[in-house]
């Protein structure tokens, strides 16, 4: 306990420096200044703010990368309750209750709603860091190679099954992300692997253009086939502060969907998205009046507005102590991590105390500089809403541009910046998730390492992955989950199928 | 046999194109054994197990009904992927001001009709902003103007 409290008061030394709290607060900003923004998702906002992060010292560059995560969460909703437009996945939910009471007149409840439920949740979140993050960086210590590559694969298993899109076409895309990691000079041999002579190869592929390309460029070429540089219009706000009544139902919703939230995080896959589907649906089956959803229902607000931001928090807390990111946006951190020089994983803990615990008390900081930047200043996101697409997308290709080549001051990235953003379009036009992608680019590398460094111990025998018990154990749970995920869907197809037939 | 499924048939065909590429750009590399894997080991593996998902893919489509090929726009995509190409060579030469000015026309040019004026105060906006960011704020060794 007592070792507990000096790491937070640790954390607190470094999260309230001047200069963290200013990256803290830039962060939070950017995040929800860009999440309000339309057809820039939080992804896309990852992407072109990684090349600056490299010109940030790492403590700074983290909290304020924390920032933007949790900042664009909050953006999305504002833009799902105002124009029915989810600024990303977590906030489609939202879209149902949220948009509803904007059309009886009641958005500023439902936008103050959003805030106050953010605000609890991220605070109980936090804390659930502070307490499971370190056992598990503990657990995680005892882990052998083998028993890395099967948490990994857990990892990507997961991702896939409750990733949006086609099962089969995410798991392409995984091993698509791991064979791109392949590119560059193999560690182990010395021998060079998919460079094509190309000397600045020899490292790897560079993860920002990559980044940029399928998430900033790819988007903006189809944001821009769908909305046609149209800007939209939204209604003025009214009252901001909600009735007794809505207190009564929202503050439960908010718990339960905090509870849910912090635990479906903490699962590799999860997330925010997963736990705002879930939030919600949980609040209509228990609601006594379930008929109220989708017709302005304030648990339908609080609830899944709780649930994404704790789930968007407790996800550190795979990556944070296994080094295995539960999201695209986590391994999106992880880069800017490996970007800083910083390994992911267990010995963060122990080798960077003041990264660790700052990172996590300015996430608290974080929520608190949340409430108080959006509620007061919610006129402006409200007119920034209007900005129509074609002034935004020249700013954003400027910035991914000059983003990508301020990194290594070459131009080989901007073409690659060119490449993967066609390529990227090519996945979108055939419905292949791009995220997985991401994960698989990530973690493709220490996933070979230690599958190498595995099966050089068991003299090559493949056997060592079922021998170890936690190796085991992770392989099972993965068997488990992709035979209840799969299944239903083999047997709708099927039976689809068999009424064609018939 | 016509698949039922263009979109998913054509994914499952980009999947076996970047396998098979994996695979050719792999063929002259050792491969070593599991116990002590030479640099071609991973490749092939991580290439036939992405194989073996395209043909997944490419044959389920045969088989179950989805979505057709949809239609791409190729006019913004090829302005703003040429943009991209011409900024990346502009930049150290010419510097942020007038990339940053073709960068605003030539998106422009590429998907929205801004009228003059209008591109006029877009360009200056992009100059000014990312002078601002780039130069002075993170002091970025980028010629502001052309050498």
């Amino acid at each position: 306990m007592t070792e507990l409290l000096s790491n937070l008061a640790l954390g607190l030394s470094v999260a309230v420096t001047p200069e963290n709290l200013l990256f803290c607060f830039v962060g939070c900003l950017l995040g929800t200044l860009i999440g309000v923004l339309p057809g820039i998702g939080p992804l896309a906002t990852f992407a072109m703010l990684l090349p600056i992060t490299y010109y940030l010292p790492p403590a700074g560059a983290l909290i304020m990368l924390a920032g933007v995560y949790y900042g664009a969460q909050y953006g999305g909703s504002t833009t799902a309750i105002l124009v029915n437009i989810p600024g990303e996945a977590s906030s489609v939910v939202t879209c149902l209750d949220g948009h509803a009471m904007t059309r009886q007149g009641r958005a500023g409840v439902a936008l103050a709603t959003a805030a106050v439920a953010s605000l609890i949740a991220g605070c109980i979140a936090t804390l659930v860091i502070v307490l499971a993050g370190p056992p598990l960086s503990r657990l995680a210590l005892l882990f052998g190679p083998a028993d890395y590559v099967a948490v990994m694969l857990l990892g990507l298993v997961a991702a896939v099954l409750l990733g949006s899109g086609s099962i089969l076409k995410s798991a392409g895309m995984v091993v698509l992300g791991v064979l791109f990691s392949l590119v560059g000079t193999d560690v182990n041999t010395g021998g060079e692997r998919y460079t094509f002579g190309i000397p600045e190869l020899a490292a790897g592929l560079e993860f920002i253009p990559v980044a940029m390309g399928i998430f900033g460029v790819a988007e903006i070429v189809s944001n821009l086939e769908a909305t046609k540089g149209r800007g939209r219009t939204v209604s003025p706000i009214s009252s901001l502060i909600p009735s007794r009544e809505d207190v009564r139902r929202a503050f439960p919703a908010a718990l339960r969907g905090t509870a849910l939230g912090s635990f479906l995080g903490i699962l590799p896959g999860g997330g925010a998205t997963v736990s705002s589907f879930a939030s919600y649906s949980l609040e209509r089956k228990i609601s006594k009046s379930p008929r109220r959803f989708g017709h302005g229902a304030v648990e339908g607000v609080a609830g899944p507005e709780a649930a994404n931001n704790a789930g968007a928090q407790t996800s550190f807390i795979p990556m944070l102590s296994l080094g295995i990111p539960p999201n695209a946006l986590m391994a999106l951190m992880m880069g800017a991590m490996m970007i800083q020089g910083i390994t992911p994983g267990p010995q963060v803990m122990t080798a960077q105390p003041a990264l660790f615990w700052g990172l996590i008390v300015s996430m608290w900081i974080g929520n608190l500089v949340l409430v108080i930047l959006n509620l007061p200043l919610i006129g402006i996101w409200v007119r920034l809403l209007r900005i129509p697409y074609g002034y935004l997308f020249p700013a954003i290709m400027l910035l991914c541009i000059v983003g990508t080549y301020s990194v290594n001051a070459r131009a080989l990235d901007v073409q690659l910046l060119a490449i993967f953003g066609v390529i990227g379009y090519l996945f979108f036009k055939l419905d292949c998730p791009p995220a997985p992608l991401l994960l698989g680019l990530v973690l493709g590398s220490p996933m070979e390492e230690q599958l190498r460094r595995a099966l050089l111990l068991a003299d090559g025998d493949w056997s060592v992955f079922v021998t170890s018990p936690i190796s085991l154990g992770f392989l099972v749970l993965s068997a488990v989950m992709l035979v209840v995920v799969v299944f239903p869907t083999v047997r709708q197809s099927r039976d689809a199928a068999f009424a064609e037939e018939q | 046999m016509r698949p039922r499924s263009a979109q998913d048939f054509c994914a499952g065909l980009m999947f076996i194109a970047f396998a098979a590429a994996g695979l050719f750009f792999a063929r002259d590399l050792e491969m070593g054994s599991a116990s002590f894997m030479e640099t071609g080991y991973m490749p092939r593996l991580v290439s036939f197990v992405l194989l073996a998902i395209g043909i997944a893919v490419a044959v389920r489509a045969l088989f179950r009904e989805g979505p057709g090929l949809a239609s791409w726009a190729w006019r913004p995509l090829i302005l703003l992927t040429a943009t991209i190409l011409a900024a990346g060579f502009l930049l150290p030469k010419a510097g942020l001001v007038v990339t940053a000015v073709v960068v605003a026309l030539a998106s422009n040019w590429a998907a929205a009709p801004l009228g003059l004026p209008r591109i006029a105060a877009l360009a200056a906006l992009l100059v000014v902003f990312s002078v601002a960011l780039f130069h002075y704020g993170l002091e970025l060794p980028i010629p502001v103007w052309p050498r």
